[in-house]
């Protein structure tokens, strides 16, 4: 955010009490005595130091937040892990109109996907994440998931670093881009703290929030994430968020049981993408009043489910722990894949603040032990360990899910510790996204901006976008193509013939240049008919382009040229084809009808701006 | 404040309150910090960054001491409901109790043994061995591990699971518990019908005994299933040896002298036992036919000739009672026609015995102690084929035929 310059001059009203008042003055003057050793004079140094504070300050809150819901739980719910059906009914009910009263009137800016306001942060607001935020994040997401609502802590985890990310940079006047760049920092530190997982961390930023391997900034994220997974480190201990059992694949056979596994997770993914986007446009839909009473209408209804099912309640990490050891029959771990999916379903549309990942997890992990588990049952021959296939499942239902399919190979490798996992997880994973792509073209992250009228730049479909290259709209190489060592007699002999003005030149060295007719009988004129084209031409190079580079670099490269040379890469002096600018244009205008043509109904949301409530 | 015609700010996405044109956020005057150099900024976030570190640790800790409380108090309940036999309950709480003290190997332990004793046998042995692959060596899992195998009849995993139990690491007393498996293991492998592994688990056993009756008395009941009877013998040997007043050692050793023949050690043994526990019946039994044995056995040493052919006669008389009884038991008379096998031939040797076996013959042929004897022994082989187990006196003789035909002659004392 930029502001005024006028407005920094000025300073904050000093409390009322006079007592603080003068400590307040006394404070205030020695800080801005202060002249500390300029050390950090440039901004690239700052930004890194910055996101080694921004690390350090995401970890300790992320353990904060994570010690506050665990103490919320055990203070409403009790320590044990099935609580009296009357404290499972009331707590979520009562704690969902405490948190629509906090959002509503405290902190309106904590409902939502924390993973989307960090990219409005970035895209939108200038890496713009009021401070408020963060403490509504905390404050409302430790209440709504220690009081049983079934939603994870990553997703506020994220967005608190991101907030703390914001403020910081702000704070020490960094550039308007470093601002910008500063929010993903501090999403991968929180995220990083909260899942135990750095490369992890790092993978999902990259891949869904900034879109694009930037060295400036893979630096910053990497040390904001070691920064913060180090304190929580520090503090809660380097054990994993589970304890995954021993995986071994003992027969490439088995990789079908897992193919089958990606199969089922893909549609479970599928339905709970479209169940929760459904819940979501229609509770946004109904009345302003019933806000207040939606969060705890959906804490009644995941009581009631918690009464015979107490595992769905909350984040759930431990359920997932006993679910990778074998603990649950393959008919109860279904039945707690479906609850989930409609417990969260509930909370997230209520507007409950909390965050999607944990439940994701869970999801993928019961339906990954069911399937093993049936096939143990049903076909004894085909399955691994049903804990394998519970984690597995994890990564399937994030592939299909949240659609990182790299972060979720990558989360599934890093949670286990284990490489030999990595099959079955490319393959579950992999048909998991597929099925889900197919069915559901816009991934969950934009389907939830468009809800909320907002378009920002979807990840996916700029992996997903064909990219235009330059041999999409060249032309055969020109007639005629004039060499340096003739004659400019021959040349203009040749050239006299065609209607064309603008000729290329091709040098021995691979360098091209350009005549014109006119510039020919000009050079005749001078008596210089004879002497060869290399000698008297003093024109500049023409830019040379490759058949294989993104349209884009023509358009950059072409200036007021008639025409580019595209030149094979391996021999500078064999020309592919030419490109005018009408050619790009032209190519452009295809691929936009084509995209308009050939996709139509891939949105099936109004456009940003027009929200569909 | 009121939701109700609200807007975004365009520049920080704050929210526009309904009726106000600037944002609160981007017209509010920016504050002391805003003034600070950058450099005194990272120094002044360094600050707060250390106070923010004090302040959470001083929380985690309350929070870490707060979970182990919870956690223990969990473990305690655990540990009753295992105690008053409520595996189900145990489990649910082992379960809680690690939810606050997940690598807690004790409670893991626990929760594995409430797993198996509330026979969830399947999700007993994947936590299990989920725990085995970081303590392999542990003797404790090892010793589940092996128990859950040799319920699922596992034998090989079972032997390999003991052997790495008893190899293993025990924190606390590593002598008993290394002896506890081994002796766990013996039975196991009876169980199963592998003797010969029984007997060398309890020979490797033997050595390492400590002067504790029952285990002496333990070791000396599996040498005798093992149909070691030398070695069981010692091992009640020491048992009443170190507790004088427990009957069943007492029994024991009466039984191992008995099946090794030695009569006159049972009968003392066996006396003891019945004396200390009258109500012992197999005891009393052993103890009646060990002195009917020793009454009736016509080739102890030291006998003279007149009692050793006296106690022949009486044999043979008790055998030929034996027999005609079980002939008649079974509708057959001997006397009359030609009897049925397995009396026919047995009854044609006594009736050319008979005329024989009187004082004065075998005081003329001391030899005929044996052939005798050896009939006593076909008649009541053949009553025992047809009748089934005999009274006392007549299993007494047929004891004395076994020991004759293994021994080849005469008995000691």
């Amino acid at each position: 955010m930029t502001e005024p310059a006028a407005a920094k001059s000025e300073i904050h009203e000093p409390p009322e009490i006079p007592i603080l008042n003068k400590y307040w003055n006394r404070l205030r003057e020695r800080l801005t005595k202060i002249r500390a050793p300029r050390l950090f004079l440039h901004e690239e140094g700052l930004f890194l130091l910055l996101a080694v504070i921004i690390g350090l300050f995401s970890g300790l809150s992320v353990v904060c937040f994570q010690i506050s819901i665990d103490w919320t739980r055990i203070e409403l719910l009790g320590s044990s892990l099935a609580p009296d059906p009357l404290h499972v009914i009331l707590v979520p009910t009562i704690a969902g109109l405490v948190i629509a009263a906090l959002v509503i009137f405290v902190f309106p800016r904590v409902r939502g996907s924390g993973v989307n306001q960090t990219k409005a942060a970035v895209y939108i607001y200038d890496g713009y994440i009021p401070f408020s935020t963060v403490i509504g994040k905390f404050l409302t997401c430790a209440l709504a998931i220690g009081s049983g609502q079934s939603l994870g802590p990553e997703d506020p985890s994220l967005q608190i670093g991101a907030g703390i990310a914001s403020a910081l940079g702000r704070r020490l006047h960094l550039s308007r881009e470093k601002v910008r760049l500063i929010a993903p920092v501090g999403a991968a530190a929180g995220l990083a703290a909260a899942f135990n997982a750095p490369i992890s961390a790092v993978l999902f930023v990259i891949e869904e929030v900034i879109g694009k391997w930037s060295s400036g900034v893979l630096g910053a994220i990497v040390l904001a994430a070691v920064s913060s997974v180090t304190v929580l480190h520090l503090f809660l201990g380097e054990a994993p968020l589970f304890r995954v059992p021993p995986f071994h694949l003992a027969h490439p056979s088995e990789l079908l049981s897992y193919a089958v596994l990606g199969v089922i997770g893909g549609f479970a993914s599928l339905a709970f993408i479209k169940l929760v986007s459904y819940l979501r446009m229609q509770s946004k839909a109904m009345p302003k009043w019933t806000h207040y009473v939606q969060p705890a209408a959906a804490g009644l209804l995941i009581g009631v489910m918690g009464i015979w099912m107490p595992q769905v309640m909350g984040a759930g990490y431990d359920i997932i722990d006993q679910a990778l050891h074998d603990q649950f029959t393959w008919k109860l771990l279904a039945l707690l894949a479906v609850f989930k999916i409609l417990a969260t379903s509930f909370s997230f549309s209520s507007g409950t603040p909390g965050g999607m990942f944990a439940p994701t997890l869970f999801i993928g992990a019961m339906i990954g032990g069911a399937v093993g588990g049936a096939e143990h049952i049903f076909f004894p021959r085909l399955g691994g360990s049903v804990g394998g296939f519970a984690l597995v499942g994890m990564g399937v239902l994030f592939a299909g899910f949240m659609r990182v399919p790299m972060t979720s190979v990558f989360m599934v490798m890093e949670l286990s510790g284990n490489y030999s996992i990595i099959l079955p997880v490319m393959i579950s994973n992999t048909i998991a996204y597929l099925i889900s792509l197919k069915y559901q073209p816009v991934p969950l992250f934009d389907l939830f901006s468009r809800q909320d009228g907002t378009e920002l730049p979807s990840m996916e479909e700029q992996r997903e976008r064909s990219t235009l290259l330059i041999e999409d709209a060249m032309r055969p190489p020109a007639e005629i193509v004039l060499r340096a060592e003739d004659t400019v007699a021959d040349a203009s002999r040749r050239v006299s013939a065609t209607t064309l003005d603008f000729f290329l030149v091709s040098h021995r060295n691979g360098d091209w240049t350009s005549v014109t007719k006119d510039q020919l009988r000009r050079l005749i004129k001078e008596g210089k008919g004879s002497q060869p084209l290399a000698r008297v031409l003093s024109g500049s190079l023409v830019p040379w382009l490759h058949p294989d580079q993104p349209l884009d670099v023509a358009l950059r490269q072409i200036d007021e040229w008639p025409m580019l040379p595209v030149i094979h890469r391996a021999d500078f002096n064999n020309l592919q084809g030419v490109i005018s600018l009408a050619d790009i244009l032209a190519a452009y205008g295809a691929a936009k009808d084509e995209e308009e043509h050939g996709k139509a109904g891939r949105r099936a949301l109004p456009p940003a701006g027009r929200p569909s409530s | 404040m009121s939701p109700e015609g609200d807007r975004l700010c365009p520049r920080c996405g704050q929210l526009i309150p309904a009726g106000q044109t600037e944002c609160p956020v981007c017209s509010r005057p920016q504050g002391f910090l805003w003034s600070l150099e950058r450099e005194t900024l990272v120094l002044l976030s360094i600050a707060v960054l250390v106070v923010f570190f004090v302040i959470t640790g001083f929380a985690v800790q309350r929070y870490h001491a707060s979970q182990l409380a919870l956690g223990g108090r969990w473990y305690l309940r655990g540990e009753a409901a295992l105690q008053s036999k409520r595996a189900e309950e145990a489990v649910e709480d082992f379960h809680t109790a690690l939810v606050y003290a997940r690598d807690n190997p004790i409670y893991q332990m626990r929760l594995a043994e409430a797993l198996v004793r509330a026979n969830h046998l399947a999700e007993a042995g994947v936590y299990l061995r989920t725990l085995w692959v970081t303590q392999p060596g542990n003797g404790t899992l090892n010793l589940l591990l092996a128990r859950l195998a040799a319920k699922a009849h596992n034998a090989p995993e079972a032997i390999r699971y003991y052997h790495n139990a008893i190899y293993g690491v025990w924190e606390k007393d590593p002598e008993t518990n290394r002896r506890m498996v081994r002796i766990e293991l013996s039975k196991f492998l009876l169980a199963e019908g592998d003797r010969n592994d029984a007997e060398s688990e309890l020979i490797a056993l033997q050595a390492e005994l400590p002067p504790d009756a029952k285990v002496h008395a333990e070791v000396g009941s599996m040498f005798v299933q093992v149909e070691d009877y030398r070695r069981a013998l010692q091992e009640f040997q020491q048992a009443v040896k170190i507790n004088p007043k427990w009957a069943e050692a007492w029994a024991g050793a009466g039984t191992a002298a008995y099946q090794l023949a030695d009569y006159a050690q049972a009968r003392r043994y066996l006396e003891r036992a019945v004396e200390l526990d009258p109500k012992n019946k197999d005891a009393a039994q052993k103890l009646q036919i060990s002195t009917l044995v020793l009454e009736l056995d016509p080739f102890q040493r030291r006998l003279s000739q007149q009692e050793r052919n006296r106690r022949t006669i009486a044999a043979f008389g008790q055998a030929l009672s034996r027999l005609n009884q079980c002939a008649q038991s079974r509708g057959v008379n001997l006397k009359a026609g030609q009897p049925t096998a397995p009396f026919a031939s047995v009854y044609s040797n006594v009736k050319k015995m008979q005329p024989k076996v009187t004082r004065i013959d075998m005081q003329r042929n001391p030899d005929m102690v044996n052939n005798v004897m050896d009939l006593v022994m076909q008649m009541e082989e053949a009553a025992q084929q047809a009748c089934g187990t005999p009274p006392a006196p007549d299993q007494a003789l047929l004891m004395i035929s076994h020991r004759r035909g293994s021994t080849g002659g005469v008995t000691e004392r």
